[in-house]
């Protein structure tokens, strides 16, 4: 070969080479849970004047996919450590830039420890939720441009584990029916305690099928999952 | 019967396309309360419970062509789950194209033998799915509640096991803006068919075959012992604050309701 036409081949490999990665950019995904789990709910949030602290909120997350892309395959972090609004990071991957619509991931398993007061009363909790509930079509768009980072967010909304329906569009905020779970008086609520608890006033919804204190922490679970903030993701069963 | 009966017109659906557009037929047709599901059943505890009367207080009834008993009948290994296919939030469950309604306020009521007819529904010619409903509050002139204003529903009956019968009132009141969605709706409407939709209380729910009153054990809760029971919330027993909270979830869920097509009546 020619050496001005090898170096020309060389010149135009080396250009095309930088444009391809150029464009693409690292798509990073993140857990975060807002300031009610890293600082915890105050009292002004609860319609019956309890405040909920939490001393670990850990999420195992898995198979979190944005646009076409698998970004974490699966982690586990604690929320409840403060991030100053950054999240705990999953994991990140490169990716054409771009805008990669929509999203899926797992919670596999929620594991739980806080504390809720109201004046002298208090009531400790150690909830591990393991039924794993899959987010899909969630509301999302993460743009990355070359070079750049796009930031994608598992977000889990702590406050939905403590609604009082599953059918109002704006339900309230109560701890009072836990608190009254706690049958044998030791402040700690147990998960038999709950299981072994009815629902009272609580509404759950058109399709019903949960019928004691449990059921209705794991239904509320698996409303937890949300992306980008106020992102809305559909559930299967 | 109250039926403060409001027109609305249905929103056009039109066909997009380079012909002209063409407006699917719409028909009116008589929604008729159905005492044909209040049957004599026996609840998980043993109790014979024979229901003498109920009353429901609704708002706007809503026809779908889909939603949630489609999914029901094509995932039906999924529905024991808690919330199926919905959107990962409360109260975002709703799903499914409305094309059917009638608007208004209606004080239903079911009486074995009897048959109230409210007013026509309008729907869209169409294959139906299911049916949602908003649950209403009685209000001072509603003559058969009169003393009761402001809830949403009654159930009379006699639950008897053993040999004891206890006979029972219960009253529901539902939260503000209760929406009940997913109520079987499976029926074919034509320009012809049906004539008539039925809509009915059951006791014993036809696909899962649990009854109304399960979990209610009827003689622990006459504590009294006087054969006769209230459950009301505001009740001073804790037992029978909660089986009125039950019977209340119970009766809002889509579970003991259904819509059939009908020409019977």
């Amino acid at each position: 070969m020619h050496p001005i036409i090898r170096s020309s081949t060389l010149a135009l490999v080396s250009v095309m080479t930088m444009a391809c990665e150029a464009e693409s950019g690292t798509l990073e995904a993140t857990a975060y849970g807002e300031s009610f789990i890293e600082d915890g709910i105050p009292a002004t949030a609860f319609a019956d004047g309890w405040s909920v602290a939490f001393d670990r909120f850990t999420v195992d997350v898995s198979e979190v996919v944005v646009g076409s892309t698998l970004v974490v395959t699966a982690a586990s972090v604690d929320v409840a450590i403060a991030t100053g609004g950054l999240g705990q990071e999953l994991g990140e991957v490169e990716v054409p830039e771009g805008r990669h619509a929509q999203a899926s991931f797992t919670l596999q398993r929620i594991d739980i420890v806080g504390t809720a007061s109201r004046g002298d009363e208090q009531r400790s909790f150690q909830w591990l939720l393991e039924e794993p509930t899959h987010y899909h079509g969630c509301e999302s768009s993460t743009e990355v441009r070359p070079g750049g980072v796009g930031r994608f967010q598992v977000t889990v909304h702590a406050d939905h584990l403590f609604y009082d329906s599953v059918a109002a569009e704006s339900p309230m905020m109560r701890f009072q029916h836990f608190a009254d779970a706690d049958a044998n008086g030791d402040t700690i609520l147990e998960q038999g305690e709950l299981a072994a608890t009815g629902l009272g006033a609580l509404d759950a919804g058109s399709e019903g099928h949960v019928h004691d204190l449990w059921g209705w922490l794991l239904a509320l679970a698996r409303t937890l999952g949300h992306v980008d903030g106020e992102g809305h993701c559909h559930v299967d069963a | 019967m109250r039926a403060v009966c409001r027109t609305s017109l249905l929103g056009a659906v039109a066909s997009a396309g380079c012909a002209q557009p063409t407006e699917v037929p719409r028909v009116a047709i008589d929604l008729v309360v159905d005492s044909s599901g209040l049957l004599p059943v026996t609840n998980d505890l043993g109790y014979l419970v024979e229901v003498a009367e109920a009353e429901l207080v609704v708002v706007d009834f809503e026809f779908a062509r889909a939603g949630e008993m489609h999914t029901r009948a094509l995932w039906p290994a999924l529905w024991d789950a808690i919330i199926p296919a919905a959107y990962a939030h409360p109260g975002h469950s709703q799903e499914g194209d409305v094309t059917g309604e009638l608007l208004g306020q209606f004080h239903l009521q079911w009486r074995p033998g009897q048959v109230q007819r409210l007013a026509p529904a309008t729907l869209l010619v169409g294959d139906y799915a299911s049916a949602n409903f908003t649950f209403g509050f009685s209000g001072p002139e509603d003559s058969v509640t009169a003393g009761r204003e402001g809830t949403t529903g009654m159930v009379r009956g006699i639950a008897t096991r053993g040999g004891r019968s206890i006979v029972f009132e219960a009253v529901m009141t539902a939260p503000p803006d209760r929406l009940l969605v997913g109520i079987p709706f499976e029926v074919s409407v034509t320009l012809e068919v049906p004539s008539e939709l039925a809509f009915r209380l059951v006791t014993e729910d036809p696909l899962e075959g649990d009854t109304l009153f399960d979990g209610i054990d009827f003689g622990a809760l006459d504590v009294d012992g006087d054969g006769v029971l209230t459950l009301v919330p505001e009740a001073s027993e804790p037992a029978v604050v909660e089986a009125a909270y039950a019977l209340r979830r119970t009766l809002m869920t889509h579970d003991h309701y259904e819509i059939l097509g009908t020409s019977d009546f």
